[in-house]
C-alpha cells in the first residue's frame, strides 16, 4: 500500500507540470491583455488613455519579460510559498486570495456533499426497496427535477420565494464558520441545498440502480432465506456492494460540483474561488487563473487518490501492490 | 406558519412602460416577458426555511420607517448599501475608476480634490480642499488657497505640499528603475507645466497654455481624488515601491469616513472620521452617520430581494444593478412609502466609426446617412425598454437649444420621413444605394442588445453586418488597435474636454478613430475661451460639426434608471447627470 501511495504521489508532479504548462499557454494564446483591461477599467463608457501609459503599466507588471521567464517566475512562486505571486489587476497576493476564497468554496462543496450523501443514499435505497411503488416514483420525480432544473434558476427562484413569501433573505454579510457559525450556516445553507439537489439526484439514481442489481443477487436471497432481518440484509450485504460505483460517481462529480459554485457564489454573495477564477479569466489576470487552476488540478488529483484508497475500505477484495 | 401553495413570477427582465421620474408610478404593471406566473410547490424548501426561521433570526421585514422626518439631522447609525462588485484591491483611482470603486472610495477620500462637484448641481464646481482659487497671467497660472485645519485620517495635518506631491505623482508618475505610470486621469490637470509651493497653504499651478476652466476639469471627473498621502508615499518610493496603492498606505484619506474593514470581495466598512473638516450650515460637524457598510452583492435579483426585506438601506450604483422601471415598480408595490427613488442617467450609448480605415464609413455622406436613418426613438424602446432618453453627448446648457429639431433627432413622423429620405439620397450619392457586406462590426459583449439593434437598422439599408462580440479583455485591445470599421461605445460627459472625440493619436482608446485637425482647432478655441458663453458657443459648433456634418459618432440613447433607498435615509443627494458624484455621504443621516 505504501508503495502504491508513493507511486501515485510521484505521478502528481508530472501531471501538475503538464497542467501548469497548458494553463499558462492557453492564457497567453487568448487575445486580450491585462494591462489594457486595467487602463480601460473606466466604467461603462470607457476612458481614453495616453500613449506611453500602456507601456508603463506593462513594464510595471513585468509583462514585457520573455514568456519562459514569466513561466519560470510563476512556477517558482508556486513552490516557494508565494503560490503564484500577485494578481496583476489589483496586486493582491495569491496567498491572500486563496486563504480568503478557498475555504468558502471548500465548505460550500463540503456542505453540499454532506447533504447529498446523507439524503441520496437512503433515498436510493428506499427507491430500490419500494421499486415501482409510490416512494420510488416520488424519488424519481425529485431526482429527475434535480437533473433538469438549472441550479442558477433554482437559486434565483429560491431567493425570490423567501423574499416574497416569508419576507426574509439570507444574510448579506459573509462570516466564516469560526467567526460567527450561526450567520455562516444561515448564509451557506441555501446555496448548499441548491447544489446538493443536483448532486444528490445523480447519486440517488445510481444508488437505486445498483441496489436493484445487488438485491437480485443470489447471496442476498440466501441472506433473506437464512431469516436475517431486512435491515441487516440491506446494510450488511447489499449496500456495501452497491456503493462502489456510487463512490466513483461521487468523486467524479466533485469536479462538476466545484464548477457549479461559480454562479451560486455570485447569486448568494459568497467570496469563493469560482467567482475569482471567472473574473480573473475575463481580465486575463494570468497569475490568478494559473494558480487557482492548479489548486483545482491538485484537488482533483487528491480526490482521485482518496477514492482509490476508499475502495480498499469498502471492498476488501481490492488491494494495491 | 402554514404551508401554502405559492405563485411566483420567475425573475426576468420583463418591462413595463416608462414611469414617472419620481414618486409613485402610474400605469399597469405588465407580466414579465417569459410568459407570466410559474407555480411551484415549495414544501421541502418551506419546511427547511421554517426551521431556519424558527432557529435563526427574525424576519427582516419592511420595518418601521422611524420617527417622522424633521429638519434637524440625527447623528448615528450605520447605513448599509449594496455594491455591485468587488472593490478593486488597493482602491487606487489613479489606476482604475470603476463604479465599484468610486461608490466606496469617495467616503474615504472625499468627493473631488482641490475642488469637487457641487452637491446641489454636479455640473458646477465648489471648493473642497482648496478654499478659493484665482487665475492669473491670462489663465495660464492658477493659485489655490488650501484649506487650513484639514487632517489626514492618521491625524497628520494636510498642507499644500501634500497636494503638490499628489499632483506631481498623478501627472508624472515615477520614473527610473522602478516605475509608476501616471494616473489615468492626468489629462484632468490640463496642460500642466509645474506645480509650485508658494507657502504652507498656497499652490501655484502653471500651465503650458491658458485654460480658463481648469477647476471644472479637475472637479468634474470622479476619479480625481487625493489618495496618496505624501508622508507615507514618499517613504514607499524611497523603499523602491512606487506602485504602492492606498491600501499599501493604510487607506489614509481625508474624507468624512475612515476605513474600518476592507474585504474587497464581500464587505467594506467605513466609520465616521470625527475630525473631518466640513461642517453644515448650522455649524454642525459632518458626517452624521456613524458609518457605512458597503456589501458586495453581484446579483441584481439578490440585491432587490435583500433590499425588500430590509437587509439594505440602499441599492447599488452601476450598470446592471441600477433599477429598471419594472424593478422599481415591483419594489414600490412591495414597500409603498417605505422607499424613495432617485432617477439617474446610467449609460449613454453611441455608434462610432473608424474613419481611418478605407471603406464606406470613411465617406461622411455614408455616416450622415446612417445617423439620419437610425431610429433613436425605437432604440429607446428596444435597447433600454423605454427607460431612456435622447441625448447629444453633453446636456444643457451646452447643447444646441433646438437640438430636438435637428436632423436625426427630430422624432416626429414628418421628421423621420424627411430623415429617411435624405439618408437614402446620401447613400445613393455615395454609391451605396444597395448597401454592402460590412465585415468589421465589433461589439463589447455587455452591450449586445444595442449592437443587435444597430445591426437590424443597418440591415434595413442593405448593410449586412455580422457582429464580432468581444469580452472585457479583448475589447480594449480592439479599441486601441482600431481593428473595426464600426462599433458601439459611450458618448457622454459633463464638459467638452471629457468627451471621447479626440484624434486617435492623442487618445488611442477612443471609440471614434479619426485624425481630423478641425477637432483640434475646436478644442484650442475651447481652451482659449475665457467666458462660459464663448465656450458654449464654441461647443455648439463642435457638436454640429461632429454630429451633423461629419457624423463621427451617433449618440444612440441615454439609459435612465433608479436608485432605491429606504425612507429613513435622509438628505442623500442623487444626481441624475452623473451618479458617480455625491458619494461621500457626508450629508446623509438615518431617521430611525
Amino acid at each position: 500500500m505504501s508503495d502504491y501511495l508513493i507511486r501515485r504521489l510521484a505521478l502528481f508532479l508530472p501531471t501538475a507540470l503538464i497542467a501548469s504548462l497548458a494553463v499558462f499557454t492557453i492564457m497567453r494564446i487568448l487575445p486580450g491583455d491585462v494591462a489594457e483591461v486595467i487602463l480601460a477599467s473606466g466604467g461603462e463608457s470607457g476612458i481614453s488613455w495616453e500613449r506611453g501609459q500602456l507601456e508603463a503599466v506593462r513594464k510595471q507588471l513585468g509583462l514585457e519579460e520573455p514568456l519562459p521567464i514569466q513561466y519560470g517566475k510563476w512556477a517558482w512562486s508556486m513552490v516557494n510559498g508565494e503560490f503564484g505571486g500577485r494578481s496583476l489587476f489589483d496586486r493582491k497576493p495569491l496567498t491572500e486570495i486563496l486563504a480568503q476564497r478557498l475555504p468558502v468554496t471548500a465548505l460550500l462543496a463540503f456542505y453540499a456533499i454532506l447533504i447529498a450523501v446523507v439524503v441520496s443514499i437512503p433515498l436510493g435505497v428506499l427507491a430500490a426497496v419500494y421499486q415501482d411503488r409510490w416512494p420510488d416514483y416520488l424519488v424519481r420525480v425529485v431526482t429527475i427535477a434535480g437533473n433538469a432544473v438549472p441550479h442558477f434558476w433554482l437559486a434565483l427562484v429560491l431567493i425570490l420565494a423567501l423574499a416574497i413569501v416569508f419576507f426574509w433573505t439570507p444574510p448579506i454579510y459573509y462570516r466564516s464558520l469560526w467567526e460567527d457559525p450561526a450567520v455562516h450556516l444561515e448564509k451557506m445553507l441555501w446555496p448548499a441545498l441548491v447544489l446538493a439537489w443536483g448532486f444528490s439526484s445523480n447519486l440517488t439514481r445510481v444508488t437505486r440502480s445498483n441496489m436493484l442489481e445487488v438485491l437480485r443477487q443470489d447471496y442476498v436471497r440466501t441472506a433473506r432465506s437464512k431469516g436475517l432481518r431486512e435491515a441487516m440484509v440491506l446494510k450488511r450485504h447489499a449496500l456495501r456492494n452497491a456503493l462502489i460505483p456510487v463512490v466513483t460517481l461521487a468523486g467524479l462529480q466533485m469536479g462538476a460540483l466545484l464548477g457549479g459554485t461559480v454562479v451560486l457564489e455570485a447569486i448568494f454573495g459568497l467570496p469563493g474561488i469560482g467567482q475569482a477564477l471567472v473574473q480573473a479569466a475575463e481580465r486575463r489576470d494570468y497569475p490568478v487563473v494559473q494558480s487557482l487552476s492548479m489548486v483545482l488540478v491538485l484537488f482533483m488529483l487528491g480526490i482521485n487518490l482518496v477514492l482509490d484508497l476508499v475502495y480498499v475500505l469498502i471492498d476488501p477484495r481490492i488491494s494495491y501492490r | 406558519m402554514p404551508l401554502r401553495f405559492v405563485v411566483l413570477f420567475a425573475h426576468t427582465s420583463g418591462r413595463g412602460g416608462r414611469n414617472s421620474a419620481k414618486g409613485r408610478t402610474r400605469g399597469c404593471w405588465k407580466n414579465p416577458e417569459r410568459g407570466g406566473a410559474v407555480n411551484i410547490y415549495l414544501g421541502g424548501v418551506m419546511a427547511v426555511s421554517l426551521l431556519v426561521l424558527a432557529c435563526g433570526r427574525a424576519g427582516q421585514g419592511g420595518g418601521d420607517s422611524g420617527a417622522p422626518a424633521s429638519g434637524e439631522p440625527k447623528r448615528g447609525g450605520i447605513m448599509v448599501l449594496a455594491n455591485r462588485g468587488e472593490v478593486p484591491v488597493g482602491m487606487d483611482s489613479m489606476v482604475t475608476s470603476t463604479v465599484n470603486l468610486i461608490h466606496v472610495s469617495s467616503s474615504v477620500f472625499g468627493d473631488g480634490s482641490l475642488v469637487k462637484p457641487c452637491r446641489e448641481d454636479v455640473a458646477k464646481v465648489c471648493p473642497a480642499l482648496a478654499e478659493r482659487w484665482e487665475a492669473r497671467n491670462d489663465f495660464a497660472e492658477w493659485e489655490f488657497k488650501i484649506r487650513d485645519g484639514v487632517l489626514w485620517h492618521d491625524g497628520t495635518p494636510m498642507t499644500a505640499e501634500d497636494l503638490k506631491f499628489w499632483m506631481d505623482l498623478a501627472y508624472n508618475g515615477v520614473k527610473g528603475d522602478k516605475t509608476r505610470a501616471p494616473a489615468r486621469y492626468r489629462t484632468n490637470f490640463g496642460p500642466l507645466n509645474k506645480v509650485e509651493l508658494l507657502d504652507q497653504n498656497r499652490l501655484r499651478v502653471t500651465l503650458d497654455r491658458r485654460t480658463a476652466f481648469l477647476p471644472d476639469l479637475m472637479g468634474l471627473e470622479q476619479a480625481v481624488k487625493v489618495t496618496h498621502p505624501r508622508h507615507l508615499m514618499q517613504k514607499k518610493i524611497e523603499q523602491g515601491e512606487p506602485g504602492a496603492s492606498p491600501q499599501d498606505l493604510g487607506f489614509v484619506g481625508m474624507g468624512p469616513f475612515k476605513l474600518d474593514k476592507f474585504d474587497a470581495a464581500t464587505l467594506v466598512q467605513v466609520r465616521r472620521f470625527d475630525k473631518y473638516w466640513e461642517k453644515d450650515q448650522g455649524g454642525r460637524q459632518m458626517p452624521y452617520l456613524d458609518g457605512i457598510d458597503f456589501v458586495v452583492i453581484k446579483d441584481a435579483t439578490a440585491m432587490d430581494a435583500a433590499f425588500r426585506t430590509g437587509r439594505l438601506d440602499g441599492t447599488s450604483k452601476g450598470l446592471g444593478h441600477v433599477l429598471s422601471p419594472e424593478r422599481k415598480k415591483t419594489i414600490e408595490q412591495a414597500l409603498g412609502d417605505k422607499v424613495w427613488f432617485g432617477e439617474v442617467g446610467v449609460t449613454a450609448m453611441s455608434v462610432n466609426f473608424n474613419v481611418l480605415r478605407s471603406g464606406p464609413w470613411a465617406d461622411a455622406r455614408v455616416r450622415r446617412a446612417f445617423a439620419l436613418w437610425l431610429d433613436k426613438e425605437q432604440a429607446i424602446k428596444a435597447v433600454s425598454l423605454g427607460s431612456g432618453e435622447l441625448h447629444t453627448g453633453l446636456s444643457d446648457p451646452w447643447r444646441h437649444p433646438d437640438w430636438k429639431s435637428l436632423p436625426g433627432f427630430d422624432i416626429s413622423p414628418q421628421g423621420r420621413e424627411r430623415a429617411k429620405a435624405e439618408a437614402k439620397r446620401l447613400l445613393a450619392e455615395a454609391g451605396y444605394a444597395n448597401g454592402w457586406q460590412e465585415a468589421n462590426y465589433t461589439c463589447r459583449k455587455q452591450w449586445f442588445v444595442a449592437c443587435e439593434f444597430v445591426q437590424a437598422q443597418l440591415a434595413a439599408l442593405g448593410i449586412e453586418a455580422p457582429i464580432k462580440f468581444l469580452d472585457e479583455a479583448q475589447w480594449p485591445l480592439n479599441l486601441r488597435q482600431g481593428d473595426y470599421n464600426i462599433t458601439n461605445g459611450g458618448y457622454d460627459a459633463l464638459m467638452p474636454e471629457n468627451l471621447d472625440i479626440r484624434r486617435a493619436t492623442q487618445s488611442p482608446a477612443s471609440y471614434t478613430k479619426h485624425e481630423d485637425p478641425a477637432i483640434d482647432a475646436f478644442y484650442a478655441r475651447l481652451g482659449d475661451a475665457t467666458a462660459q458663453e464663448q465656450r458654449v458657443a464654441t461647443y455648439r459648433e463642435l457638436e454640429r460639426y461632429v454630429l451633423q456634418e461629419q457624423a463621427y459618432v451617433i449618440p444612440l440613447l441615454k439609459e435612465i434608471g433608479y436608485l432605491a433607498y429606504r425612507s429613513h435615509v435622509k438628505n442623500l443627494p442623487v444626481a441624475k447627470l452623473e451618479y458617480n458624484f455625491n458619494n461621500d455621504f457626508a450629508t446623509t443621516w438615518l431617521d430611525k
